[in-house]
C-alpha cells in the first residue's frame, strides 16, 4: 500500500504542501484505524443484537419502528 | 456592482454596509485529494466564531470524517474531545458519543461517497474551552451534534482526516463571523 499523503494548506498565504505521512503520522494512523474499527464493530454488534431481539419477539423491523418510534 | 470600499472581491457577497454587524467573511476555500488535510493560520484574534463547509467524497461505507484542532500544523491528539451525535440511518436513530475521544467524529459510516457538513466553531483561538456544533448529511445518514474540547487551549488551525488513512476528496470553505 502506498504511503498516505497529507495536504497542508496555509489559509493566509494560500500555499499548499503535499507530502507523505511521516513516522509519527503513520503511528497515529494505526491508532486511528484501531479506534475506527472498534466503533464500527460496536455498531455492527448492536445491530446484530437488535435483530436477534426482534427475532425473539417475532417482530419485523417495521413493526419495531412503529412500536418504538425509531 | 463594484467592490465596496474596504472589501476584497472575495468578500463582496458577504459585504454589508458600515454599521451593520455580523457578516460572514470568506477566509479561504480549497480543494484537495489526500488522506489528511491540515489547515494552518486559520484561527486568529480577528474572529471568535468560524463556520466550516466541508464537502467530502468517500468511497467506502466504513469510513469516518474526523477533525482535530492543531497548532502550527501539528494536530492535537489528546483524549480531550468530548463529542456527541444524534445519528440517523434509514429507520433508526441512535446516540454516537465519546467523552474522551482523540478526535471529533462528525460523520461516519458514509454510504454513498459524498457528504456535506456545516460546522460552527466557537473560540478556537482564545485560550478558552472550544465548542463546535455540526450538521452532516450523506445519502443515507444524518449526524447532528457537537464537540467540546475540554482544555482551555488556543488553536491556530485544524486537521481533517478519516479513520483508516484512505484518500478523500475534500472541498473546505472557511468563514469567520465579523465581530462588532
Amino acid at each position: 500500500m502506498a504511503t498516505p499523503k497529507i495536504t497542508i494548506y496555509d489559509a493566509v498565504t494560500g500555499e499548499t504542501v503535499v507530502r507523505d505521512f511521516n513516522v509519527a503520522e503513520l503511528a497515529q494512523l494505526e491508532l486511528d484505524k484501531a479506534e475506527t474499527k472498534k466503533h464500527a464493530d460496536a455498531l455492527a454488534a448492536k445491530q446484530v443484537a437488535r435483530q436477534a431481539l426482534l427475532d425473539r419477539l417475532g417482530l419485523t423491523e417495521q413493526e419495531a419502528q412503529l412500536l418504538l418510534g425509531s | 456592482m463594484g467592490v465596496p470600499s474596504g472589501y476584497t472581491s472575495a468578500q463582496v457577497v458577504q459585504a454589508v454596509p458600515t454599521g451593520i454587524q455580523s457578516a460572514l467573511v470568506l477566509i479561504s476555500q480549497t480543494t484537495t485529494t489526500a488522506a489528511t488535510q491540515t489547515f494552518t493560520n486559520v484561527f486568529s484574534a480577528t474572529y471568535d466564531v468560524y463556520e466550516l463547509h466541508i464537502f467530502a467524497g468517500v468511497a467506502s461505507s466504513t469510513q469516518s470524517l474526523l477533525l482535530r484542532y492543531a497548532n502550527s500544523g501539528t494536530p492535537v491528539t489528546s483524549g480531550n474531545y468530548n463529542f456527541g451525535n444524534v445519528r440517523q440511518s434509514t429507520g433508526a436513530v441512535d446516540a454516537h458519543d465519546n467523552a474522551t475521544a482523540t478526535s471529533y467524529d462528525f460523520m461516519n459510516n458514509i454510504s454513498d461517497g459524498f457528504c456535506f457538513t456545516k460546522m460552527t466553531i466557537l473560540n478556537p483561538f482564545a485560550t478558552a474551552i472550544t465548542r463546535a456544533v455540526h450538521n452532516s448529511r450523506s445519502s443515507a445518514r444524518t449526524l447532528v451534534g457537537g464537540c467540546t474540547f475540554g482544555l482551555t487551549t488556543s488553536f491556530d488551525g485544524f486537521q481533517l482526516l478519516n479513520g483508516n488513512g484512505s484518500t478523500f476528496d475534500y472541498t473546505t470553505t472557511i468563514y469567520g463571523y465579523t465581530k462588532s
